[in-house]
């Protein structure tokens, strides 16, 4: 039934969010024609200074529009009247919210790649070129790849921590009368209680950690090792933060539904 | 044969009773009408057997079993309002049903629109909300399902298209499947209903088999509601 769910979620989520990356393709066009008509006629550089303005509001707001929409689309499904369906097909709970989880963990990431491809598309060789590539590569090559690959692995799991840390939220909000209100405070209540948690498990272990007096002392500042380990122990707090908010949407949805 | 079973059910939203210790038995093979003025409880009763909302004490069975995604299987359920995707088109939506329910009959349900003049690929956000309820209900009678459970099925619905729908329902509910139809169009609905439901104030004041309400107390079902109820 997972695959089912996927479907429709992708074909729900595809249905508002491609046009917005085919507007916003449209858009990187249009900035660098008008781009590369104000370098050859000056008349082109107010409106080229306008665009590339909009140019730039719009590549930060794709993915942050992205996030909003799968949210929203978590709650007019689940929670609001669409629920009433969704909530008897004969499918389990788990099945809904993972389909949600990883539909909307697909696009935002895709709202990440088609920023930085629109950004090509709108500016490559007009505001940045292959030199300050190649510089960036140089940077790169430089850094421990293990570095690399635990800073990627972070960016997907607070993806879908953040997702799943709100679905929690609203799955506690509903049991009340007023859901979004307590959707809301349910979400600073999480918030925090991880925050607090995660300073309250971190910190005792770098105080423990003669390698880390070390490092605050200045003795061994570029030691990749020492902050990889801490990038994989923050990754794990992460991890398990992620599957503990997971495991309370489905349980609160499963036992504590309150489609009122 | 108990199909359904509430013992002492009660159901509570804050410091508001809905339910009180209800006790009720569905049997298949019969037309149940859940009959009541506003607020009573109806569709507090209607969401507890279609696991919306959870019983604050005492426990419903179906099957012998809580609701779950086996009782899903097997009941067909149209709610009071418009559940709809509403960027869907209404072959979308068919497809939606014949890929999550093993029971739906996509030709009848085809066939059901048509009558109703609505072609596949109308846009279910074009439609009017009687429309909407008509697609939703043909739907929801296109399963083969072992229960019915329809909330207020012909609010919205024209009085022209009423006697259609009703129509519709009872000659596309399979032979041993039950129907519980909530609603307080009483008049409209009697005719059809083997047995009868008052639920008052979150109480079953009333249970009774229809014709025998008919036979012994020699009035109309809608007659006895406006009396039972009366203001």
């Amino acid at each position: 039934m997972l695959s089912k769910l996927l479907k429709y979620d992708f074909k729900s989520l595809s249905k508002i969010l491609i046009p917005v990356y085919l507007v916003s393709l449209l858009l990187a066009l249009v900035t660098r024609v008008i781009n590369m008509l104000a370098n050859q006629f000056n008349i082109f550089s107010v409106p080229s200074g306008f665009i590339s303005g909009i140019f730039v509001v719009v590549l930060i707001a794709i993915p942050i529009a992205t996030f909003i929409f799968t949210i929203l689309k978590f709650y007019q499904n689940l929670i609001k009247d669409e629920g009433y369906l969704m909530h008897t097909l004969p499918v389990s709970k788990n099945s809904l919210i993972l389909s949600k989880t990883i539909s909307s963990t697909v696009f935002i990431i895709l709202s990440f790649v088609f920023t930085i491809l629109f950004l090509f598309v709108g500016v490559y060789s007009l505001w940045f070129d292959s030199k300050f590539l190649s510089l960036i590569w140089n940077l790169f090559k430089q850094i421990d790849t293990l570095f690399i690959i635990l800073i990627l692995l972070s960016i997907l799991i607070s993806v879908i921590y953040n997702q799943v840390m709100i679905y929690a939220s609203i799955a506690l909000g509903q049991k009340h009368n007023n859901k979004v209100m307590y959707s809301v405070i349910y979400g600073l209540v999480l918030y925090n209680v991880t925050q607090i948690l995660s300073v309250v498990i971190l910190l005792p272990v770098m105080f423990l950690d003669p390698n880390y007096q070390k490092y605050i002392n200045g003795t061994s500042i570029s030691d990749f090792g020492l902050i990889n380990g801490y990038l994989l122990l923050a990754l794990f707090l992460s991890i398990l933060f992620t599957v503990a908010y997971y495991i309370l949407t489905v349980k609160v949805l499963d036992k504590r539904l309150n489609l009122e | 044969m108990e199909f359904i079973e509430f013992k002492n059910l009660s159901k509570n939203f804050g410091p508001k009773e809905a339910l009180k210790n209800i006790n009720l038995t569905i049997e298949k093979g019969k037309i149940y009408g859940l009959l009541g003025p506003n607020g009573s409880g109806k569709t507090t009763m209607i969401k507890i057997i279609n696991d919306l909302l959870q019983p604050t004490s005492g426990e419903i069975l179906i099957n012998g079993r809580e609701p779950g995604i086996e009782s899903k299987k097997i009941i067909s359920f149209l709610p009071e309002r418009t559940y709809l995707n509403m960027n869907m088109k209404v072959s979308e939506l068919i497809q939606f049903f014949k890929d999550f329910y093993d029971d739906f009959d996509e030709k009848k349900a085809i066939q059901l629109l048509h009558k109703l003049k609505i072609k596949e690929t109308d846009q279910l956000k074009n439609m009017s909300k009687g429309t909407k309820e008509k697609v939703q209900l043909v739907m929801v009678m296109s399963r083969k399902a072992d229960l019915y459970i329809l909330d207020e099925p012909i609010g919205g619905v024209d009085p022209a298209s009423r006697d259609y729908i009703l129509e519709t329902i009872l000659t596309n509910f399979n032979e041993g499947s039950s129907i519980l139809i909530s609603t307080h169009l009483i008049s409209d609905i009697e005719k059809i209903l083997d047995q009868v439901i008052f639920i008052n104030q979150g109480k079953v004041v009333l249970n009774e088999d229809a014709d025998t309400i008919r036979k012994k107390k020699k009035t109309t079902i809608d007659k006895l509601f406006r009396e039972e109820f009366k203001c």
